[in-house]
């Protein structure tokens, strides 16, 4: 090619690059910074207040990761696993949602996400996590799958709520408010895919389990302006047979992004469980804007994972290269009529409650009907039937959230709930209205666990 | 009911083009090849479909060499049908399967312009499906696609999935082609299955994107995703041409079958030398799958309305070679890829690096 420079040395005036890129707007660099995703063991909770357990863990699982990783590069990032503060309660029992948002769920920002913002102060770092949470302003009585960015100064600067929940998945989603969702933030990517644009970190993005299996979802936040993506948590079978390795090695590579995929640990479903059920099956991951692993725990108990993260890098790549940085030649026009029909139905919960399980089986099984009458998907040549939601419990009158928490949870308040007992609790629970002999003591308010420090 | 059947990728090794009659050597290395595949590859399970990786029946000197693209047009482009698919029109009725394959071709609506064709014979020896690569080896293949001929295109073909996702209904499935870097863009896999194809042939990649694993990667992802079966045979060593005497792997093999769960089904890991790939594919099962799956079943659960907003905007510009022959190389990187990459810069969707480097090759 003509402006290769000769092997002698010679080269040509200016290169043709140049002129495109010499007078661009250029940000400050973003110094390469450590990230580590934690692997946690959670208990799920039976109300708001036991959350509480599950965030003195992660407290203790955050100055854990500092103690051990942060020693080469600064932890900058620390990306917490999809159900590490609640547990999957409503999901595993098919809560009712309302009752799952009014009892069970957080707001944002509120006491729990105030005390990562301690955590993120005290370590000068940003803490990306998840929890269901309520989005009062757009809907009532409605949780959201939410992912949030807490910045070192203690305070939430980023929330997303997850647009694909799995099929044993009860949170609303912005797509099953659709007309709302639009009214409140507008019909944009940054609607859905929102971006958080740091100086520190670079452009963080968030997705939520489920969310990773479509290439959409990391295309929307690519083009977006995302450079590191946060994917946690995934259950067996996924992370066994490969299926979830594979997913964000493709996002991360097809759209250059970085990849944090911290999985849960090991899952206490109720207090009385004595060996917790690893519904993940370990294998948490980060992986770079090429597509390598570079961190990887085959393990998800209590673990981390921790990889360098430099955006510098990943923007020089995305400028010079010719081929690897795909987005730049994506054809829009021809991809808009995959599209063009709707799948999924939108508006669902604008009007009703979200349902169960058992109901939402049958939505979904629409859809499979849909696709085959479209002619996208050919039908067997045999019709099996498909497989049935059970519920764990097998009397249907111990089914409802409050006889569940009378016989699960409240047997074992004292010895499994410490935190609502011990004098040294690191945080007092809120008051839970329904149970006041539950209360932590006002003395508790706010002291330090363990007397620990960085 | 789809029986199982066995599916063959062939590795080829292959000689580049200096004329349209230079064609006849590979089609004569593939006749060989294909005997020696389809046997051993039958023990167990008919085959019922042979893919041909691309690059097999002209090699890519048009890409190699930046050759000219008006003149390889009419000196190197095959026409579809034509004597050299008649070749493997033959050897399709003659060991019972479907083919899958690919070459350079003109288009009779598009004087003096080749598009890269993949193109699928059924046993009868009959072309049943033509698919015009829509991503192509950038920034050093010029074939045209349709996209840069878009009016002209939709004129002719209309604004569909069919138009540029064409799935042929067969009794071994139904079948797409995804061709070399069009497996690089999740985009292209989705617009196959959602056309309704269920295996669909995804080859060939070169070095170094398979030694470091991207060619593997998109493979299982676009199957996982998709719930589709991806035939990827990767193209052998490569003579530049017929009477060269160097084989240069440029492929670095890695053929592989996936199955519609991402898994790989059939692998192959080199290629030095002809060789082929071989893998079983059961539509019954997968058909199943799609029927009844709630959870891994992907394509039900799509939210349309959201992702319509991923592609409002135009990235890549259309009609680029509605007036004008391709552009070669250098002056592609020039014209377009640096172009591309400050539009996305000013449209704030990648963020530059904080220096200006200069360039230095």
């Amino acid at each position: 090619m003509p402006e290769t420079p000769s092997p002698n040395g010679a080269s040509p005036s200016v290169h043709p690059a140049d002129a495109v890129f010499g007078d661009i707007e250029r940000p400050p660099r973003v110094p390469p910074y450590l990230a580590v995703g934690l692997s946690t063991t959670v208990r799920g909770i039976s109300r708001r207040a036991d959350c509480w357990v599950n965030l003195r863990h992660l407290a203790n699982m955050i100055r854990g990761a500092f103690y051990t990783c942060s020693i080469n590069h600064p932890i900058k990032l620390v990306a917490l696993p999809e159900g590490a503060i609640t547990g999957f309660t409503d999901e595993a029992f098919d809560v009712d949602h309302v009752v799952a948002a009014r009892e069970l769920f957080i707001d944002i920002p509120g006491e729990e996400t105030a005390f990562l913002g301690e955590l993120a102060r005290q370590f000068d770092t940003y803490i990306i996590a998840q929890c269901k949470a309520r989005w009062p302003e757009v809907m009532p009585d409605r949780f959201f799958n939410t992912a949030f960015i807490v910045s070192p100064r203690g305070e939430v600067v980023h929330k997303y709520a997850k647009n694909q929940v799995f099929p044993r998945e009860r949170s609303c989603t912005p797509h099953d408010v659709y007309d709302r969702w639009v009214e409140v933030f507008g019909n944009g990517l940054e609607a859905f895919y929102p971006v958080y644009r740091s100086a520190e970190i670079g452009n963080v993005g968030t997705i939520v389990c489920n969310d990773g299996h479509y290439p959409e979802a990391v295309r929307a936040l690519a083009m977006n302006g995302a450079e590191v993506v946060y994917r946690p948590s995934m259950s067996q079978p996924m992370t066994g047979n490969g299926a979830w390795e594979i997913q964000n090695r493709a996002h991360a590579v097809f759209n250059n992004v970085y990849v944090i995929a911290p999985n849960i640990g090991p899952y206490y479903l109720t207090p009385a469980v004595e060996h917790p059920y690893d519904v993940a099956g370990g294998m948490g991951h980060i992986v770079d804007y090429t597509g390598n692993v570079v961190c990887r725990s085959a393990s998800g108990a209590d673990t981390v994972v921790a990889a360098l993260i430099d955006v510098e890098q990943l923007r020089l790549f995305r400028e010079r290269t010719l081929r690897g940085n795909w987005l730049k030649d994506l054809r829009c026009e021809v991809y808009q009529q995959m599209y063009a029909q709707p799948i999924h139905p939108k508006n669902m919960w604008l009007e009703r409650d979200p349902l169960g399980h058992e109901a939402m089986d049958e939505v979904f099984r629409a859809n499979i009907r849909r696709l085959q009458e479209r002619g996208t998907y050919t039908p067997p040549s045999a019709y099996f039937p498909g497989s049935r939601y059970l519920h764990p419990i097998a009397d249907p009158a111990d089914r409802t959230y409050e006889r569940m928490r009378e016989q699960l949870w409240e047997p074992w308040g004292a010895e499994m709930r410490p935190h609502l007992h011990a004098p040294d609790a690191l945080v007092p629970s809120p008051p839970p209205p329904a149970a006041p002999a539950d209360r932590a003591t006002p003395a508790s308010q706010g002291a330090q666990q363990d007397g620990e420090s960085s | 009911m789809i029986k199982p059947y066995t599916a063959v990728g062939l590795v080829t090794t292959i000689y580049g083009c200096r004329t349209r009659d230079d064609v006849k050597h590979n089609l004569e290395e593939i006749s060989h090849l294909i005997v020696a595949a389809t046997w051993l590859s039958s023990l167990d399970l008919p085959v019922r479909l042979v893919a041909i990786p691309e690059g097999s029946l002209q090699g890519f000197n048009d890409e190699v060499l930046d050759l000219d693209h008006v003149e390889f047009a009419r000196n190197i482009a095959l026409d579809i049908p034509g004597p050299e698919t008649r070749v493997l029109s033959d050897l399709a009725r003659q060991w019972n399967v479907y083919i899958m394959a690919q070459a350079k071709a003109r288009h009779e609506a598009f004087e003096d312009r080749f598009f890269n064709c993949g193109f699928i014979i059924d046993p009868q020896g009959e072309i049943i499906l033509k698919h015009y690569k829509l991503a192509t080896l950038y920034p050093v293949e010029h074939s045209v696609t349709p996209h840069d001929v878009w009016d002209r295109w939709i004129e002719l073909y209309g604004r569909s999935l069919d138009a540029f996702y064409p799935v042929a209904d067969t009794d071994i499935g139904r079948l797409g082609i995804m061709m070399a870097n069009e497996g690089s863009y999740p985009e292209n896999a989705r617009g196959l299955a959602m056309n309704g194809a269920e295996v669909v042939y995804r080859a060939a990649y070169p070095h170094p994107h398979t030694g470091n694993e991207i060619f593997e990667i998109s493979n299982r992802a676009r199957a996982l995703d998709n719930n589709m079966y991806v035939v990827a045979p990767n193209t052998g060593t490569y003579y530049l041409f017929p009477d060269s005497k160097t084989p240069i792997d440029c492929f670095g093999g890695r053929s592989m079958i996936v199955n519609y769960k991402g898994q790989v089904v059939g692998q192959h890991l080199y290629s030095g030398g002809s060789s082929y790939v071989a893998g079983t594919i059961d539509i019954e099962a997968l058909r199943d799958h799609r029927a009844r799956a709630l959870w891994s079943n992907f394509m039900k659960d799509l939210r349309t309305e959201i992702y319509q907003l991923i592609y409002e905007q135009p990235i890549y510009p259309k009609n680029l070679y509605l007036d004008r022959p391709p552009y070669k190389h250098a002056e592609y990187k020039r014209e377009v890829i640096d172009p591309q990459v400050r539009k996305m810069h000013e449209a704030d969707i990648w963020a530059p690096p904080s220096e200006h480097t200069p360039r230095e090759g």
